[in-house]
């Protein structure tokens, strides 16, 4: 049993008073006194979110409370875990800060108390909206987000192409080391491929439903499920995906001399 | 994965570790760099988990293995940065891809 009481005062004692027809507390039990704290429950802020499941929210909510100790200029949760369903394998949350600090005593309470695996992204403002202007990764991550504060990315694409071609370098060996890595290791770095390919084609800030879309056109509809699960014809797709990124290599190149 | 497949696979995710590393170095743009000084750490992490199945495990190689080693990494390595510089990459300093590839080697225990 939970009560909420006022302090009040008394000549030699302050005093908490319980109403006589309650359940549990009985006299002689020992009982936590704690201040009920003040702090507002934040608004949470939706961005292309259609549709989510309320056991998401609580567990967001959960994390804003468990952050709200470090002051963290803002809290962005994005990625799989905001998609429908719970197929997703850890909470990605970009924490907003000026200055460093270190992620691992955060992490661990995090994972502490609510047994998630979370990838925390440290990152000051100004480098974030840098990141949405020229990287595809960050586009895609902030496509769909809750966050604990109003964020304002409205930013104009600026293509640089030595970045770009730093992040192919990611990709470079995914067909390699195929047999080596697990399916959220596949995924992310055909994720990161098609995205920068996107990226430089299209020439405007790209959204994770275009880069899934275009991974299905390229390699079929069952492509997420098969890179998990080792179904897939290994041949055919290293064919496709070399194809792919020797094009986007090209296309890098061609546009590096000129930057 | 017999050794000497695992071994050219380890070279294979060194190698674009150190091109990462140098090409981090050649873009001229301060907050674009600060913010990707970490990237390489997991392809570093790919190679280090090919390392660790390759004997002697928590020493360093043989003399045979380890010049077969670092030439191959070297030569992969420059490969991949003159084809930039071909295009018109401007700022890749070749310079760095024996020190820098040192650094890794001995960060894997290969040397």
């Amino acid at each position: 049993m939970e009560i909420i009481s006022k302090v009040s005062r008394g000549t030699k004692m302050d005093q908490i008073y319980l109403p006589k027809n309650r359940f549990g507390l009985n006299p002689g039990s020992y009982v936590l006194v704690r201040e009920v704290s003040r702090i507002k429950q934040d608004k949470l802020f939706y961005y292309n979110i259609k549709k989510i499941e309320k056991i998401k929210i609580i567990i967001i909510k959960e994390i804003f409370k468990l952050l709200n100790n470090y002051n963290f200029g803002n809290i962005i949760i994005c990625g799989s875990f905001l998609d429908q369903g719970f197929n997703f394998n850890d909470i990605d949350i970009i924490l907003i800060n000026e200055s460093e600090i270190k992620l691992e005593p955060i992490k661990n309470e995090l994972k502490e108390n609510l047994g998630i695996n979370l990838h925390l992204i440290l990152i000051d403002n100004k480098s974030l909206l840098r990141g949405v202007s020229t990287d595809p990764l960050f586009q895609t991550m902030l496509s769909s987000y809750i966050s604990k504060k109003r964020f304002i990315h409205n930013v104009k694409p600026e293509i640089k192409y030595k970045l770009l071609d730093l992040h192919l370098l990611n990709s470079e060996l995914l067909v390699e080391n195929f047999d080596f890595l697990n399916g959220q290791e596949r995924l992310s770095q055909l994720r990161n491929l098609i995205a920068i390919n996107l990226f430089i084609t299209k020439k405007q800030i790209i959204t994770r439903d275009q880069v899934y879309r275009r991974i299905k056109d390229i390699f079929g509809n069952n492509i997420l499920e098969d890179l998990k699960t080792s179904k897939i014809n290994k041949k055919e797709f290293a064919k496709k995906y070399k194809l792919i990124y020797n094009k986007t290599f090209k296309l890098i190149l061609e546009s590096i001399k000129n930057e | 994965m017999n050794r000497n497949k695992l071994i050219n696979t380890f070279i294979g995710n060194i190698s674009n570790v150190i091109a990462h590393e140098i090409l981090k170095i050649a873009i001229d743009d301060e907050t674009i760099r600060s913010r990707y000084i970490k990237e390489s750490a997991t392809s570093m992490k790919t190679a280090l988990e090919y390392r660790e199945k390759i004997n002697p495990i928590n020493s360093k190689l043989q003399e045979k293995d380890i010049n077969y080693i670092r030439d191959k990494i070297i030569k992969r390595v420059t490969s991949k940065l003159l084809n930039r510089v071909d295009e018109g990459y401007k700022n890749i300093n070749l310079d760095l891809i024996e020190i820098i590839s040192d650094k890794y080697l001995k960060e894997a225990k290969i040397i």
